[in-house]
């Protein structure tokens, strides 16, 4: 039998549409996809012509073993040792050649394992949520390709061709089928069983792409500007434990990085100082204090092993082996992440991640090396006299007040020195300036200081209760020793002016778009690519609860609980109502208990009920044994004929046959329904007759 | 006309085997690799698998069948009964329905059944046997909508058709002519038009063939007999006096001379002739048309050996020609 002109189509088009992920999840080269998609559509051209010659079968072998070398060659120098690309490449090759080379009605299952090789690969490396689209078009496309398959596999037993496919008006079940199809996949989705972790395959990770990662690196040079400030893109998001709003989100502080020492235009990041011991469930404790309030972050993938934390920070689970701190306070990963990493958080009532007290001599925190002399005399007459923290107040307060926030590059000027130039010339800079010159000048005064970088603030997302702290959030600020008192140690100083400070209100329906499409990656990222065993317990601790509360609805009321309307209510008093759990009378546990194990009793029955044999199935399995035994039996030979074969064929049989042929005779012909006590005399019957059968052949 | 149907099971098709093996391969890879995104797959797979489950059954139930058997339905002649199949559903239509019978040949398709529509067909059928058949049921069965399985419903129709002997080709039946005596055994008394003889009238004679002529004539009541029409007879005379059959061959052979026997009448019947069946447990006169057609196919349709007799058959009319009809059963001495 040819292959038809619309099978042929149909999986060209899915041919088309499978790999179409790939390019964007930088696990396929755009060149390749090109070329690929430049032959599919070829391909499709030829298949509307339906021409009569397509590629023989030992073309395709000869093209496959032509490919050998190539493959070595992509594997072993263009693929530069990894194999996703080399292998994806050889699929779409292969996939290719057996397109043209659709004979026969078993080869389209060759392609359709190609193809749905390529709908996996494309499926397992993306983790954007736009893939819902691509799967909703690769399931519409494959339920109309299957019900074309169904169609041609029915009119094939007829004998008709295949133009009557159109007249069919399938085109709104398709829809409804696709649509359907999607929403049962949901809870399937949250209910399927999980035994791992929830693994992601980042964009290019798989290929040694560059990472797309978020703006905030570990440098600090301070005569460039990036264009941090002026990203969108999402950095991190904050939620706290019980969902609410928290009550301040644009003075939250995330400390990720320490800086002590520079070397007149570049920071040097804070010296190692430990690994955090680790706890039971991959706990990290900061500070012995029981936190107050707990919040699950997510963070974006950074160009920095810096793990940004909330300057309250007491607890941290991130859910990695070892976490390190260095000197300055700020925690480290082991390595960069190449996705999205959720760590829930413990935070303290005051900032905790401060770092140690510094040596007697100020160690790196007092390093002057880029001060000059002006910016010594500048900071003594700013300074004052007082005590340590009024006179880190003042220079704090004349930074903010004296100088100006400005974002233009304006350079390390003619002296090469970037801070000297911002304090004393051009009067305006960035956050760092503003940091890095506080951090200079109270070190002139023999006060331990040191730059922090990380992320301040972040815009509330009311879609979902969290907080989204994007790139333009990042900033810098100082960190200052006051003293060893009780009440000093290292405080938090910000000398940048408010117009600097990362602003969250560009306001208007722009930025509620913005949180929208936000929320949309949110939950995308929470709920679907890293929807996890904890996930599909707290689902099931939900259902159990919303079960317990249709229960207590059955609970009937205590006795004497009732008043009448008429008399007064007595209310009691707050220690004679103790806020004791609302407990079900037994009678209602019973009633629901009963009603549980009676409904699972019935879909039992259900399930697995003995259904009656008729006389009907039973003489039609006779005949089917028979007729595999080798004996002919055609359609029209009446029962009492098959009654005389199986008597000459198998003797064995021959009475059982007879007692199965003499139900149906009398069902069928007489009109007699079977008797619920012959039930087991026919499926005896049927059991003898069986093993008489196979006794004999 | 049949409303209730009963499921006749699931049979697995190869694009099923496949889809299936496909998930199985999808639910390793998730749960080998935690990977939410071949989780997302594997559950549109199942969601598919399940759209297809649920319309499948919907596709095949809710119909009312009525099935229309023709009036005359010979055995092993093909022939063709009308059906209808009108969906109960108001909301969906029905898709790549596949309509059978017991005994049918191939099932019928009807590709697609708007909702609350109908659907009028005609199914060939053939019966192997002579007698009452039931046609107990119709299955209706289909692969839509994506083909992984064939699903199939039955609906109790208990219809019921009286089946004719077989046909067969009349050249091998021979005719026993009686032996001629006194008149022309071709002119009988009937109710044609021609005048074959006048006598006098008898109480219980029709007013109408007084012969009004002759009686004013001679002063009695004079009768007219008009002459038969259909003048031509064949008595059939089947001894089916042969006790139970037991060996099949016999059987066999039994069955064929009910065939020559339907054959001979069916044949002279459309010739003309009047037709008696003379059979051990039966008679059935001299008559000619459609009806004695019926008559007589009914009789042999529905009849059985009896004990056995030996006194020969005799026709009615000894002058007709007569068709004897005897299975010869070998007994032991």
């Amino acid at each position: 039998m040819k292959f038809a002109r619309g099978k042929r189509i149909a999986l060209g088009w899915l041919a088309l549409l499978a790999p179409l992920p790939l390019p964007f999840n930088d696990v396929l080269e755009w060149p390749v996809f090109l070329v690929y998609s430049t032959l599919v559509v070829l391909f499709l051209r030829r298949a509307a012509r339906d021409p009569e010659r397509w590629l023989p079968t030992w073309a395709m072998n000869v093209i496959g073993l032509a490919y050998l070398p190539l493959f070595y060659v992509d594997l072993t120098m263009l693929g530069g040792g990894r194999l996703v690309g080399p292998v994806l490449h050889l699929g779409l090759f292969a996939l290719l050649v057996k397109l043209f080379a659709l004979r026969k009605e078993p080869d389209k299952w060759q392609a359709v394992i190609g193809i749905f090789f390529l709908f996996l690969a494309a499926m397992g490396t993306s983790v954007h949520p736009s893939i819902v689209l691509y799967l909703a078009g690769f399931v519409a496309v494959s339920l109309a390709l299957l019900a074309r398959f169904a169609w041609f596999h029915v009119l094939g037993q007829y004998g008709h061709d295949e133009t009557g496919f159109g007249k069919v008006p399938l085109g709104r079940f398709l829809t409804l089928a696709t649509v359907g199809s999607l929403l049962l996949a949901v809870p399937f989705f949250a209910l399927l069983p999980r035994v791992r972790s929830p693994y992601i395959v980042g964009r290019g990770a798989s290929m040694g792409a560059e990472l797309e990662a978020a703006g905030f690196t570990d440098d600090v040079t301070l005569d460039s500007i990036g264009q941090i400030r002026n990203s969108r893109d999402v950095a991190l998001r904050l939620q706290w434990q019980q969902g609410s709003a928290p009550e301040d989100p644009e003075n939250m502080r995330f400390k990720a990085a320490t800086y002590d020492l520079f070397g007149g235009v570049t920071w040097r990041r804070s010296p190692p100082g430990g690994s955090l011991p680790r706890g039971r469930g991959l706990r990290y404790t900061l500070r012995a204090d029981p936190p107050v309030r707990w919040a699950t972050l997510w963070l974006r993938p950074l160009h920095s092993t810096s793990l940004p934390l909330p300057v309250e920070t007491a607890i941290v689970e991130p859910g990695v082996l070892s976490l390190s701190v260095d000197q300055g306070g700020a925690v480290l990963l082991p390595h960069t992440i190449l996705d999205t990493l959720q760590y829930r958080v413990g935070l303290a009532r005051q900032p905790v991640l401060l770092g140690e007290p510094p040596p007697p001599q100020g160690g790196p925190t007092l390093n002057t090396e880029g001060v000059t002399p002006r910016m010594r005399k500048l900071a003594a007459e700013v300074m004052g006299q007082g005590t340590v923290a009024e006179r880190v107040s003042r220079l704090e307060n004349h930074l903010v007040q004296k100088f100006d926030y400005s974002t233009t590059l304006l350079g390390a000027g003619p002296n090469g020195n970037p801070l000297d130039t911002f304090l004393f010339e051009t009067r305006r800079g960035h956050c760092e300036l503003f940091a890095s010159s506080m951090v200079l000048l109270l070190r002139t005064q023999g006060i331990p200081a040191r730059l922090v970088t990380g992320f301040l603030g972040g815009e509330y997302n009311p879609f979902e209760g969290y907080v989204i702290v994007r790139d333009s959030n990042a900033h810098a600020w100082v960190e200052a020793y006051v003293g060893p008192g009780p009440n000093e140690g290292w405080r938090i100083y910000d000398p940048t002016p408010p117009a600097g400070r990362p602003s969250t209100d560009d306001g208007g329906v722009w930025r509620l778009g913005q949180q929208a499409y936000d929320f949309m990656l949110f939950r995308w990222d929470r709920y679907v690519l890293t929807f996890g065993v904890g996930d599909q317990a707290e689902i099931l601790r939900r259902l159990y609860s919303a079960w317990t509360s249709l229960r207590n609805l059955f609970a009937s009321p205590k006795k004497g609980d009732s008043n009448s309307s008429d008399e007064p209510v007595a209310i009691p008093a707050p220690q004679q109502n103790p806020a004791a759990p609302t407990t079900a009378s037994p009678v209602a546990i019973v009633g629901a208990v009963v009603f549980l194990l009676a409904t699972l009793a019935l879909i039992l029955w259900l399930v697995l009920r003995r259904k009656p044999l008729t006389p009907a199935a039973a003489y039609q399995r006779l005949r089917q044994r028979m007729a595999r035994g080798g004996v002919p039996l055609s359609s029209s030979l009446p029962p009492l004929a098959v009654r005389q074969l199986a008597k000459d064929k198998y003797p064995n049989a021959a009475a059982p046959a007879a007692r199965i042929i003499d139900f149906y005779v009398r069902e069928t012909y007489a009109g007699e329904p079977l008797q619920e006590t012959e039930q087991e005399d026919l499926r005896t019957a049927l059991k003898e007759a069986e093993a008489g059968l196979r006794k004999a052949g | 006309m049949a409303r209730r149907e009963t499921p006749e099971g699931i049979r697995i098709t190869k694009v099923g085997v496949w889809f299936v093996l496909f998930t199985l391969v999808v639910a390793v890879a998730a749960t080998n690799t935690g990977n939410n995104a071949l989780y997302i797959t594997l559950a549109a797979m199942f969601g598919a698998l399940t759209i297809s489950g649920i319309a499948s059954r919907q596709n095949i139930s809710a119909l009312i069948v009525a099935l229309d058997l023709p009036g005359e339905v010979f055995a092993n002649q093909m022939f063709s009964a009308a059906f209808t199949l009108t969906s109960r559903r108001r909301f969906l239509p029905r898709w790549f329905l596949l309509f059978s019978l017991d005994g049918a040949g191939r099932p019928l398709l009807v590709p697609y059944l708007p909702r609350g529509g109908k659907s009028r067909g005609r199914i060939d059928l053939l019966l192997g046997k002579r007698g009452r058949h039931r046609v107990p049921d119709a299955h209706v069965s289909s692969l839509f909508p994506f083909g992984f399985f064939s699903k199939g419903a039955r609906y109790r129709l208990d219809a019921e058709v009286l089946v004719f002997p077989e046909l067969f080709p009349s050249e091998g039946i021979h005719l026993a002519e009686a032996e001629p005596m006194g008149d022309d055994p071709s002119r009988r008394i009937g109710w044609g038009h021609d005048l074959h003889s006048l006598r006098a009238f008898r109480r219980g004679d029709d007013p109408r063939s007084i012969h009004w002529k002759q009686t004013a004539r001679t002063g009695n009541m004079v009768y007219m007999e008009r002459e038969s029409e259909r003048n031509r007879r064949l008595s059939i005379l089947f001894d089916n006096g042969v006790g139970p059959l037991v060996d099949p061959l016999a059987a066999q052979r039994f069955e064929r001379l009910v065939s020559e026997a339907a054959t001979a009448a069916v044949e002279h019947l459309a010739r003309g002739y009047e037709i008696e069946l003379v059979a051990r447990d039966g008679r059935w006169p001299y008559a000619t048309g459609s009806r004695q057609r019926r008559a007589i196919l009914e009789a042999l349709a529905l009849i059985q050996p009896v004990a056995p007799a030996t006194e020969p058959l005799l026709a009615s009319d000894p002058r007709a020609p007569f068709l004897a009809l005897r299975l010869e059963v070998a007994r032991a001495a």
